[in-house]
């Protein structure tokens, strides 16, 4: 059996197990002898457990392989192994590196991306954390780095969407079989980012999620890139364990400071102390690439808005929003506005693209 | 002897004659009640044999036959008990007389006295309209029929009273009928708006729902006020018709709330517990009684913490909430009562409450907060014209808030958007906008041209789904009537659409 086929049935009999397909590739010398050989030798093979034996005995058959092969194509699902020319290089130098990956999508070489910037944060992101994702994601893009994140609810879902809204390059690391969706209510996301950006996963194809999974995707997310910005991270979530492969990976990490007191923004405070970057434009990530060519003048974050567009009224709810994001009970105490005033000059600007309406009914000037 | 006297039972609502036919013939003592009589009925012979006694009269010691008649009509209730026992003394050939055009309407007690009748008014507002000129009824129940006029009400305290007056040896006048004044409708309410500081946004759409009539949900996080505003809803309610309050005093009248015995002078605000079964919410039993969306019709049902309500029972009210009546059938019966009521109803963003907040950790797992939002189903949703966010207040608002309007102030205006309402619909026999239907939404909804235009970007800039779209028309029609303004404008509209928030995409 070829080098390809034998990774995709280790692949997908034991899982990406890719400590153990290094010493079966040692102890057999060669991928190509492994499958022909194993069902005599496995007695001796001391490093599998029995489990994974008869997992890997049971799928060593023609018929199982051709099956794999027809859904893949089916699928449309590219298998990517080591020793691919477009195998991505930064994933060569991880720990626990991938011996096969399976992308579904249009970027055909990962390599050829020139920079690339992974962001990750909570699932349930606050109105803060929704808002600094946009704009970061927005700038990235802009300065044609693509993004790298995990297709998860909240920052993950929002940075890519942001990406493909603005033509970007996005890669989504998958903590299920490339041909699973999870979570469900992502579908016309996964949909997206196959037919603009690209999918990759390396767990075996129609596995579904599962908890353990996806420390173990993190760890490809942060590798895939070349810093990780946190945008959001409560003081025990999922996205330290993220920062933390990519501190032991070399990579930069770029936090985004919160208030001490939204607990959503404990994370990355906490990072901050540590020694990460504190990010508050793009220049902040942009200064660390001195190398990257593509890019272009952002606008800073001061907002001019000239005023003498707009009446009395609109012009107190802009100057007042000019302090930061502010919910409706506080724009009626400081503006003195009746309600009915009030609410239709917030629709109205809102119309205009001038503001933005958030949960809660919390309203911010758009970036 | 054979005698008829005249009496009155209902269905739902509705009441129908019927003629109780007594006969005491020779024979062995027996007392018999034909014609579908219900258990209470059957229980009456007890009653009426001790009345009788009690009163003076010596009860036959003969064969006695009562039949009531239509006999197809299932006939239920204690007020058979006075017909039956007045049909026996006239057979007896102790009453002189019995006018045609009478109808007796009453329970006994063992000693002789007349007692409280349920649905005693519907019975008589039933019998007026088919032409009765006279009706006795209990003293017990003056206060509720004391407002019914083209019909002779005679309230008796016993037996022995109305078989003098029968005799004419004793004279009794009519009730006096009381006027539905104005003096006696205004009501103190112990809550009033002013004591709610700094939700001025939320009070600005509970007053435009209740000027329109519309339904409303609020979403918030705990101790963002929901409740608190929502309990002071009545004080803020339009005051209520002469007609209005007659039929929500004959549904109290049916559905056995001993405490009602006069007429109602106040929207009703019924707040269930969220363990209400479909029965108790909708109406219903072996003999059905009207449930709670009959029980507020023409007031506000108040569901606190929505999805905590079992899904069916919330299912169930899709119907009432869209026909403004239920029809309930049931083995015994099919009865129909009114429920033309303002639901608002008030719900967490998640199970734990917190989701969104950004100074509590929400706990909730996003399949819980999905499955909590999902408890109300979207064809629900749909009849709710006003969604708005609650968020909480932090101290600092609370004190140095300045501007509270009181529920007065708020009433007034309601008052007359509602009156402009009524103009408008004279015909149309509705009495707010949120009834218009969909065809009459284009014929009394007319928007200036600028006010057009941001209607139709509003959906492609806002990201609001197309089922808001008739909804935010009815609302910015109550928002121009507060205005008291024909052509709904650009600013009605605007403050309409800040009224949709579950419908916009950064809510989800």
């Amino acid at each position: 059996m070829n080098y390809k086929d034998t990774l995709i049935l280790i692949n997908n009999s034991i899982g990406p197990k890719n400590l153990i397909i290094k010493e079966l590739v040692q102890y057999f010398d060669g991928e190509e002898n492994i499958i022909e050989n194993f069902i005599d030798c496995k007695k001796n093979i001391d490093f599998i457990s029995e489990q994974d034996k008869i997992k890997l005995e049971r799928n060593i058959d023609k018929e199982y392989i051709y099956k794999l092969k027809q859904h893949i194509l089916k699928e449309k699902i590219n298998v990517i192994t080591k020793n691919d020319k477009i195998y991505p290089k930064k994933l060569n130098i991880i720990e626990n590196s991938p011996y096969v990956i399976y992308t579904k999508g249009i970027i055909e070489d990962i390599n050829n991306l020139n920079l690339n910037i992974g962001v990750v944060g909570s699932r349930k992101a606050t109105n803060y954390g929704k808002w600094v994702c946009e704009k970061f994601c927005k700038d990235l893009t802009i300065n044609k780095i693509s993004i790298t994140s995990g297709m998860a609810l909240g920052i993950d879902t929002i940075s890519h969407r942001t990406c493909l809204e603005n033509n970007g390059d996005t890669i989504a690391v998958l903590g299920c079989g490339i041909d699973v969706v999870y979570p469900k209510r992502n579908r016309k996301l996964y949909d997206k980012i196959a037919g603009k950006g690209l999918l990759l996963s390396e767990f075996p194809l129609k596995s579904e999620a599962r908890p353990y999974n996806f420390p173990v995707r993190n760890r490809l997310i942060s590798g895939l890139s070349d810093g990780i910005l946190v945008v959001e991270a409560s003081d025990r979530s999922g996205t330290l364990i993220t920062s933390t492969y990519a501190a032991e990976q070399g990579k930069e990490i770029f936090a985004i400071p919160g208030n001490i007191d939204n607990y959503l923004s404990k994370g990355t405070n906490q990072l901050i102390r540590e020694g990460a970057k504190i990010t508050m434009s793009i220049e902040d990530i942009l200064e660390e690439f001195p190398f990257h060519e593509n890019k272009t003048q952002t606008k800073t974050t001061c907002i001019n808005i000239d005023n003498s567009n707009y009446d009395k009224d609109e012009q107190i709810i802009i100057n007042l929003l000019k302090e930061g994001s502010k919910n409706v009970i506080e724009i009626s105490e400081k503006s003195k506005m009746n309600q009915k005033n009030l609410l239709s000059k917030l629709t109205l600007l809102e119309m205009q693209g001038i503001i933005s309406q958030e949960k809660g009914k919390n309203f911010r000037l758009k970036n | 002897m054979l005698s008829k006297i005249n009496t009155c039972v209902l269905q739902g609502l509705q009441g129908y004659k019927i003629e109780v036919e007594s006969d005491i013939n020779n024979g062995l003592p027996v007392f018999n009640i034909v014609g579908l009589p219900d258990t209470a009925i059957k229980e009456s012979k007890e009653r009426v044999r001790s009345a009788i006694s009690n009163s003076g009269y010596r009860f036959p010691m003969n064969r006695i036959t009562i039949n009531l008649s239509p006999a197809s009509i299932r006939k239920e209730g204690s007020q058979l008990d006075l017909p039956i026992a007045l049909g026996i003394l006239n057979s007896m050939g102790k009453i002189n007389e019995i006018k045609n055009n009478s109808y007796f309407i009453g329970e006994l007690s063992l000693n002789g006295d007349v007692k409280y009748v349920e649905g005693a008014l519907p019975m008589v507002i039933s019998l007026r309209e088919m032409g009765v000129k006279n009706v006795f009824i209990s003293f017990e129940n003056i206060e509720e029929c004391s407002y019914i006029k083209g019909i002779n009400i005679y309230p008796i305290k016993d037996l022995t009273e109305l078989i003098g007056i029968l005799n004419g040896t004793y004279r009794k006048e009519p009730l006096e009928i009381k006027n539905f004044n104005d003096a006696d409708k205004t009501k103190k309410y112990t809550l009033d708006f002013s004591e709610v500081k700094g939700q001025e946004t939320l009070k600005r759409a509970v007053e435009v729902a209740v000027a329109g009539s519309h339904n409303i949900i609020m979403v918030g996080p705990p101790g963002s006020g929901k409740t608190m505003i929502a309990k002071r809803i009545p004080s803020i309610m339009p005051d209520l018709t002469f007609d209005e309050a007659l039929e929500i005093t004959q549904i109290y009248s049916v559905s056995g709330l001993k405490y009602v015995k006069k007429l109602i002078k106040d929207r009703p605000f019924r707040s269930p517990h969220h363990t209400i079964s479909k029965t108790a919410l909708v109406g219903g039993g072996r003999i059905p009684k009207p449930g709670e969306v009959s029980l507020s019709h023409y007031g506000v049902l108040f569901l606190d913490e929505m999805p905590e309500f079992s899904k069916k029972t919330l299912e169930v009210m899709r119907q009432p909430i869209e026909d403004g009546e239920i029809l309930i059938s049931r083995a015994n019966a099919n009865l129909k009562y009114p429920s033309k009521f303002m639901l608002v109803a008030s719900m967490n963003p998640c199970p734990c409450g917190y989701y969104g907040d950004p100074k509590h950790e929400c706990k909730c797992t996003q399949n819980q907060i999905d499955n909590y939002l999902n408890k109300i189903s979207g064809p629900l949703l749909d009849r709710i014209d006003i969604q708005i966010e609650a968020t909480p207040i932090k101290y600092r608002d609370l004190k140095d808030s300045n501007f509270t309007e009181d529920s007065k102030t708020i009433k007034k205006r309601i008052n007359k958007a509602r009156e402009i309402q009524h103009q408008r619909f004279k015909e149309l026999m509705i009495y707010s906008n949120s009834q218009l239907s969909n065809k009459d939404i284009k014929k009394y909804c007319k928007f200036s041209t600028e006010a057009e235009n941001i209607l139709k970007n509003a959906f492609d800039s806002l990201g609001l789904s197309a089922r808001a779209y008739n909804k935010i028309i009815k609302v910015s029609r109550t928002i121009a009537d507060l205005d008291s303004k024909d052509i709904i404008d650009i600013n009605h509209v605007a403050e309409a659409i800040q009224y949709r928030n579950l419908d916009r995409k950064f809510w989800c």
